[in-house]
């Protein structure tokens, strides 16, 4: 299946939007079906249609591609006199956009703590070390969306979980879609843009303020492809 | 432009120049070997020291620009009649290189700081931040890095050798260190 696309296909064949879009759910139905499978053939036809019945809702899902996603934090340093960003450089999971019902997106995150990356070296060890995102004992950063309040066409509230260092605790991230252009020979393209901030003293991290402020900014950045509406086109 | 007639004396403002000039020298260097050493345990501390490093250097830069101002409007008092033609060439391409590296270490350190990864601004006074002049480069920054702390070093041991003979001067009769002192 096309990582990314609209697909009228894979939105009717899908109510539901939770867990990962990865799974191999078939973007079309197969059009190999011979006549020695005509029971392949039945199923296919028949297995979209049994869920049609449920109340209507025109799901378009995207799966955003992990490569075309940055997750960014920033703190204050030393009373916010500068700041220190970092990246998470390997996360997987999915981002489930549907932005005709955006209250029907989901997102859920899982980003490896020890791939945590700033320019600063003295800023990389003490992110690694115990006191901070410890990996050795908590290996990932995990974010589910639980409930997704819409305020705009174009801007959601996401309401979800936040596990770090083995604490979960509820979070509320804002997701805007922004910048939409058509990019040549990609079809329209946005960008998902979702900040956040949580303490970081909420989440056992609570040693070395005023060196690094309590407060933890998120930056998400998905690059998405939007292909039109009706088209097949990945 | 000097005047025509040299001046007997060192004015004063280029007295208490000189001798702030070397004591921001003195304790830039000593805070050098101080912060440097600091564990990253003791972030907020050796944040603040590097701020005073950084501070102290810029001051040093000021001072010696002013100084050499000075050195153009006031000139400067001749070296004793009793110097050899030697000791006279050898105080004045001296005297040079430690106006040269006066100026070089401080831009040097700057510069160690503007192309820094870790973006942490010169905070002038620990309150005043100056803009970084470079974009980042892990590149340049190693580079400027050594070259800024062995132009300190060479700053350092060319001061305390004009130091030593100018106390060599004072007790061989000669008291330019004096006249430095007190006019």
């Amino acid at each position: 299946m096309p990582s990314m696309g609209r697909d009228p296909a894979l939105g009717k064949a899908r109510r539901a939007v939770s867990g990962p879009v990865r799974e191999d759910v078939p973007s079309r139905p197969h059009r190999c079906a011979r006549a020695k499978h005509w029971w392949l053939l039945a199923f296919v036809l028949v297995f979209p249609a049994s869920l049609v019945a449920a109340p209507a809702r025109s799901a378009i899902l995207y799966q955003v591609d992990p490569s075309y996603v940055s997750i960014r934090f920033v703190v204050g340093n030393m009373f916010g006199v500068f700041s220190t960003t970092g990246d998470f450089k390997q996360l997987s999971g999915s981002i489930l956009l549907d932005l005709d019902a955006p209250q029907h997106s989901h997102v859920d995150v899982t980003v490896a703590s020890a791939s945590i990356e700033t320019a600063w070296d003295t800023a990389n060890k003490m992110l690694l070390s115990p006191a901070f995102l410890d990996p050795a004992q908590y290996p990932s950063v995990h974010f589910v969306s639980d409930r997704v309040v819409q305020l705009a066409p174009d801007h959601v509230i996401l309401h979800g979980y936040l596990t770090l260092r083995g604490i979960t605790r509820p979070q509320e991230l804002d997701a805007r879609l922004i910048d939409e252009q058509s990019q040549p020979g990609m079809g329209p393209v946005a960008d998902f843009v979702v900040t956040g901030q949580f303490n970081r003293h909420d989440f056992g991290m609570t040693t070395d303020f005023p060196t690094v402020s309590w407060k933890v900014s998120l930056k998400i950045n998905a690059h998405i492809f939007l292909t039109p509406k009706g088209s097949n086109a990945p | 432009m000097p005047p025509k007639v040299p001046p007997a004396t060192w004015s004063a403002a280029q007295r208490r120049l000189h001798w702030l000039v070397a004591a921001g020298v003195v304790a830039a260097f000593a805070l050098s070997l101080v912060m440097t050493r600091l564990s990253d345990d003791q972030l907020l501390l050796k944040f603040l020291l590097y701020q005073l490093h950084k501070t102290l250097g810029l001051l040093v830069l000021a001072g010696t620009l002013a100084r050499l101002v000075l050195l153009l409007r006031h000139g400067r008092p001749p070296l004793p009649g009793s110097f050899t033609r030697l000791e006279k060439r050898a105080a004045y391409l001296g005297h040079g290189v430690l106006y040269v590296l006066l100026i070089v270490v401080p831009v040097l350190g700057y510069l160690t700081n503007s192309t820094s990864p870790s973006r942490i601004p010169v905070l002038f006074m620990l309150v005043i931040p100056l803009p970084n002049l470079t974009p980042p480069s892990r590149y340049w920054n190693d580079l400027l890095v050594t070259c800024h702390h062995f132009a300190a070093i060479a700053l350092v041991v060319i001061a305390g050798v004009h130091a030593l003979i100018a106390i060599i001067h004072q007790l061989r009769g000669q008291p330019i260190l004096r006249r430095m002192w007190s006019g």
